[in-house]
């Protein structure tokens, strides 16, 4: 079976920092991944590293068995990996379903993307995103207009549409409140289970981590503190993981 | 391929319903740009074509202009020449800037209505201040040089107050905006400790806007400086009336040495004004 | 860095710019003449030339132009035409501003993300920029002396004038906008698999065109006022009648076209505030 992911001694610097140092891991289709870390860890560098955003500075990364160097962003990538962040995912300036309909984006060609700007298009597979995740009757708002809950969950529906093999989550729910924050993990992990998709999220809070993630991976200062199942997960780790050292 | 996209392509077109075609008529800024296309198609269709042709000495006069541009005359007495036409355009712009600002903002103080505390007064005093503004900004410099210069005849002075009139008409009503647009919670606190309203004004509301008004003030100034190089086509000295001169024995070599010296001049000002703009923005 | 200290930059433009205004007030003073001016010879001067102006009404018109109705019709009619060369003026500055300010943006030139193919994009940029430079920088009236020094003068003559400058202006505008844009949106595009293209027309456009709608909107007030004076040079509309009538010194009809010129500039502000408003 191909690895999801293989990442073979990967480093990554930039402006003289070592940000990512020797990360070695591997992720197999389906499972569900969570990074812990704190501020300034890694976690962003290693997530856009995995998105092949970036590309390391030694090492390997492979996506199903193709190396992430060859796979530049394009239709190919959009394929493989989906992306949704904590915030500033979106166009503010367009209705919630152009923005839904741009996962479309990869397949799509110029001509094909200018008239869907135009189009009220009735059930397709934008409106049956927009259902899934409740926001039917915003479908023709501009996306300014929602609240930021609202407005994550038209990013994952905008995932629905692209429909990946991998998710990536950058802090997804950082910003907003437990009961919102719930709901939009439940919506990732709903369209991510049971189709044996990947989920690799950096989060910070424990509850959701224990919740929804079979793994949870440690990043300190770059590297790889632990890689345990959830259930293993202890509240010492945490604090091993958060705490600030002496010769920082 | 092409076909299937064809296919695509038609039922989306299908989606477009009319529902939101005349929801997008409906909503503000859709109609504002279906209005002004329309304006412009109008235009187009108007305007008369036939006459946007070379004229007959039209092909020997873009060679000119190409020779120029290609052979820049750069003979010493020419640049003492532009130099000196350049230096005249500066300080016909200068003076006339300052001389609008240092008008502008006392002026500036009355349209805004921040200075009078009875509401008559003030209404009274904002709309026809205002009005005034609107006419004497609604005439170009170069009509307002005329006017003068039929009054007064010509002489530099003329030149500088006819830029200073409308540009301070404009620099009051920008400031005057901005005076106007101040939040009012950090003003109310001012006059809940006694200020009066003059005193309001100076502590409350210009240590807000002075840096708004410095900007658009230096924004002007460029824009003064093309003003001026341009009057000097009624007769005034400046680089204006220096291309004039070149142009009629067609000498474009010349030419396109003044046009550098003013491009010069106008991005100096730019990169000036930016420069500021940045350090006022931290 | 170290001048921050003793003396912040606005400060020292201030004091530069005072002293540049003061170096040029006192040239212009210099070569003014005052001592004449603000003799009594200018006030009698100035009585003249208000008999001479006055004169020339009555004694070479039976009927002063302002009370003919078919000098009012022309000058209306060629109200008409000055606003016809700036709607024409400004729409063309707007569109050609539109199809090149995505190509004249340094973080997409220089991001990859530009609609020009990878070799070509930061020439191409470089490029628009000096166009940009260029064209605004030289105000309308030379290029409208260029333009008809080529070409034969009429609407079209002086709408390109005003265009060729505004375009500049326009596209420097859009340019900055699409600059000060949050790159983040622009790069989860890039993450749902969109090309340059598609970020341009999903990422950018929905940003800029609303801007550059009111900047159109804003930019015209200006226009209408300055073709008039095109109209000088590019014999049109009200312009023309206005050389025509002063080198005569017919200047009854200079007040007939100068009351149309005010409220045809009058309106258009009104007008434009009102479509601002429509659009925000």
């Amino acid at each position: 079976m191909t690895l999801a992911y293989r990442v073979s001694d990967v480093s990554f610097e930039a402006e003289g920092n070592k940000i990512i140092r020797h990360v070695s891991l591997s992720v197999k289709p389906g499972e569900r991944v969570a990074i812990l870390g704190a501020s300034g860890a890694g976690k962003t560098t290693l997530l856009r590293l995995l998105a092949a955003q970036i590309k390391p500075n030694t090492g390997e990364i492979f996506i199903y068995g193709e190396n992430t160097r060859d796979l530049d962003s394009g239709e190919k990538l959009s394929r493989y990996v989906g992306v949704i962040n904590q915030q500033y995912d979106l166009i503010q300036e367009l209705s919630v379903r152009n923005n839904v309909m741009a996962g479309n984006l990869g397949r799509w060609g110029m001509w094909r993307s200018m008239l869907s700007l135009l189009s009220s298009g009735d059930s397709d597979i934008g409106t049956r995103a927009l259902e899934r995740v409740g926001l039917s009757d915003k479908t023709h708002q501009r996306l300014s207009r929602l609240s930021g809950g609202e407005q994550q969950r038209v990013a994952v529906a905008r995932l629905i549409v692209q429909d990946p093999l991998l998710i990536i989550a950058d802090e997804p729910v950082a910003s907003l409140d437990p009961t919102r924050a719930f709901e939009v993990m439940s919506l990732l992990h709903n369209i991510t289970s049971p189709n044996d998709k990947t989920l690799i999220s950096a989060l910070h809070s424990y509850d959701i981590t224990t919740h929804f993630f079979q793994r949870v991976i440690g990043l300190r200062r770059g590297e790889v503190s632990f890689d345990i199942p959830v259930k293993e997960l202890s509240k010492d780790d945490l604090e091993k993981l958060y705490s600030v050292d002496q010769d920082d | 391929m092409i076909w299937k996209s064809c296919i695509q392509s038609i039922r989306t077109i299908k989606g477009v319903s009319v529902v939101r075609f005349a929801r997008m008529l409906v909503s503000g800024r859709p109609r504002v740009a279906i209005i002004l296309a329309t304006a412009f198609l109008v235009s187009i269709y108007i305007a008369d074509w036939n006459r946007a042709i070379p004229r007959s000495s039209g092909f020997s006069g873009i060679n000119e202009i190409l020779r120029g541009f290609l052979q820049p005359d750069l003979s010493q007495e020419f640049l003492i020449v532009a130099m000196k036409a350049t230096w005249t355009t500066i300080t016909f712009g200068t003076s006339a800037i300052f001389l609008a600002i240092v008008i502008a903002i006392p002026l500036s103080f009355v349209a805004s209505g921040t200075l009078f505390r009875s509401a008559v007064a003030r209404v009274g005093s904002v709309t026809l201040v205002r009005f005034f503004l609107a006419l004497i900004r609604s005439i170009h410099e170069l009509i307002w040089a005329w006017l003068l210069a039929v009054l007064f005849g010509f002489s530099p002075i003329t030149g500088v107050l006819a830029l200073a009139i409308p540009y301070s008409a404009i620099l009051a009503r920008v400031f005057s905006d901005f005076l106007n647009d101040v939040p009012d919670a950090p003003l109310r606190a001012l006059r809940s400790s006694g200020a009066s309203n003059v005193q309001t004004l100076l502590y409350g509301r210009i240590p807000i806007v002075y840096k708004d008004m410095l900007s658009y003030g230096f924004y002007r100034f460029e824009c003064c400086l093309r003003s001026a190089a341009v009057l000097s086509f009624i007769g005034l000295q400046g680089i204006g009336y220096q291309i004039e001169v070149s142009m009629q024995d067609l000498y474009f070599g010349q030419v396109w040495v003044l046009i550098y010296l003013l491009i010069f001049l106008i991005v100096s000002v730019d990169w000036w004004g930016s420069k500021l703009r940045r350090s006022l923005a931290n | 860095m170290r001048y921050s200290k003793i003396i912040s930059w606005p400060l020292f433009s201030l004091l530069i710019f005072c002293l540049l205004a003061s170096i040029s007030w006192a040239v212009v003073l210099n070569d003014s003449n005052l001592g004449a001016f603000f003799s009594g010879s200018t006030v009698t001067e100035l009585a003249d030339n208000f008999r001479q102006i006055y004169y020339s009404y009555i004694s070479s018109q039976s009927s002063p132009a302002f009370l003919s109705y078919e000098s009012w019709y022309n000058a209306i009619f060629l109200s008409f035409r000055t606003l016809l060369v700036s709607i024409l003026a400004i729409g063309m500055a707007g569109l050609v501003a539109l199809l090149t300010f995505a190509s004249g943006a340094r973080n997409l030139a220089m991001g990859g993300n530009s609609p020009i193919k990878k070799p070509f994009a930061s020439l191409v940029f470089y490029l628009l920029r000096v166009l940009y430079t260029v064209t605004r920088s030289v105000p309308e009236l030379i290029w409208a002396m260029l333009i008809v020094f080529t070409m034969q003068a009429g609407i079209v003559a002086g709408a390109l004038a005003l265009a060729i400058h505004n375009f500049g202006i326009l596209g420097r505008l859009c340019s900055e906008v699409v600059e000060n844009m949050d790159q983040r949106s622009i790069r989860s595009l890039r993450s749902s698999g969109a090309s340059s293209g598609q970020i341009i027309l999903y990422g950018v456009f929905p940003d800029v065109l609303p801007q550059l709608l009111t900047y159109i909107l804003y930019r015209w007030e200006v226009v209408i006022r300055t073709t008039v004076v095109v109209g000088f040079i590019a014999a049109e509309g009200l312009g023309r009648q206005f050389r025509l009538s002063m080198s005569w010194f017919h200047y009854d009809e200079v007040i007939v076209l100068l009351t149309c010129y005010v409220a045809l500039v009058l309106i258009v502000d009104a007008v434009s505030g009102c479509l601002r408003k429509m659009a925000s």
